[in-house]
């Protein structure tokens, strides 16, 4: 997929880590982690909106997209 | 146990009903009380994995089964655990797990028409990816009426619709 998470980067600049995240929006580490990853089908905006609330950031610092080629060379 | 009990009491009142016009009290037991034993032992056997293969064996013609095999892109790990929440939330009942070799075991719930039937999820790892091994199979019935199907594609499609976060 052409989409990229970038979450663990900002939780990274956060000084956050997952559980504490988890907690915070309510949303279980499973799927914080599959979302992470880039393995989820889709996202809510109500996600997006709770992630950009406690991390303080946009939606443009979590999702980055890259075109395949790019990806390939990733 | 639900309202499969008055099939139960139905197959009862048949034996009363064969004991009344054939006098035969030790015959009408017998082919009476056999399949209520077995769906006894079914219904017990059928919450630990290691009863399995009971179920599953190609010699037990008692049961129907359905094996469904899907691809995922999810490391086997966390698919585990995906799938452990996905049966919490969804209209399955959890009954047993192997962590060490990745297999779930799973029930729906019983109606007026089946006791329920068992979902046994096996994960495979290949690589990055997982191969999820999906089996429905029935306790007590050599036909499922397309449940174990059914049971199957809901369950994968719960699962899809999960990965929207």
């Amino acid at each position: 997929m052409a989409i990229v998470v970038n979450l663990d980067v900002v939780l990274a600049k956060r000084k956050m880590q997952l559980k504490e995240l988890s907690e915070a929006i309510d949303i279980s580490v499973v799927n914080l982690s599959i979302l992470k990853k880039g393995k989820g089908k889709a996202i809510r905006f109500s996600t997006l909106d709770a992630l950009c609330k406690i991390l303080e950031c946009q939606p443009g610092d979590l999702l980055e997209y890259v075109a395949d080629e790019k990806q390939k060379h990733k | 146990m639900k309202i499969p009990l008055i099939l139960t009491g139905f197959t009862y009142s048949l034996y009363i009903i064969a004991i009344y016009y054939t006098g035969e009290t030790v015959i009408s037991l017998l082919v009476f009380l056999l399949p209520v034993i077995l769906l006894v032992s079914g219904l017990i056997l059928r919450k630990k994995l290691k009863y399995n293969y009971f179920f599953l064996s190609r010699l037990n013609f008692l049961t129907d089964s359905k094996k469904e095999i899907y691809t995922s892109d999810i490391s086997s790990d966390l698919l585990f655990e995906k799938l452990l929440q996905v049966i919490l939330d969804a209209d399955f009942k959890l009954l047993d797990t192997d962590e060490n070799n990745l297999i779930i075991l799973a029930s729906t719930a019983a109606n007026f028409l089946t006791w329920g039937e068992n979902i046994c999820i096996r994960i495979l790892p290949d690589g990055e990816q997982a191969v999820i091994e999906l089996t429905s199979y029935t306790i007590f019935g050599s036909y499922s009426w397309k449940r174990n199907e059914h049971n199957t594609e809901n369950f994968y499609n719960a699962f899809e619709a999960s990965l929207i976060i």
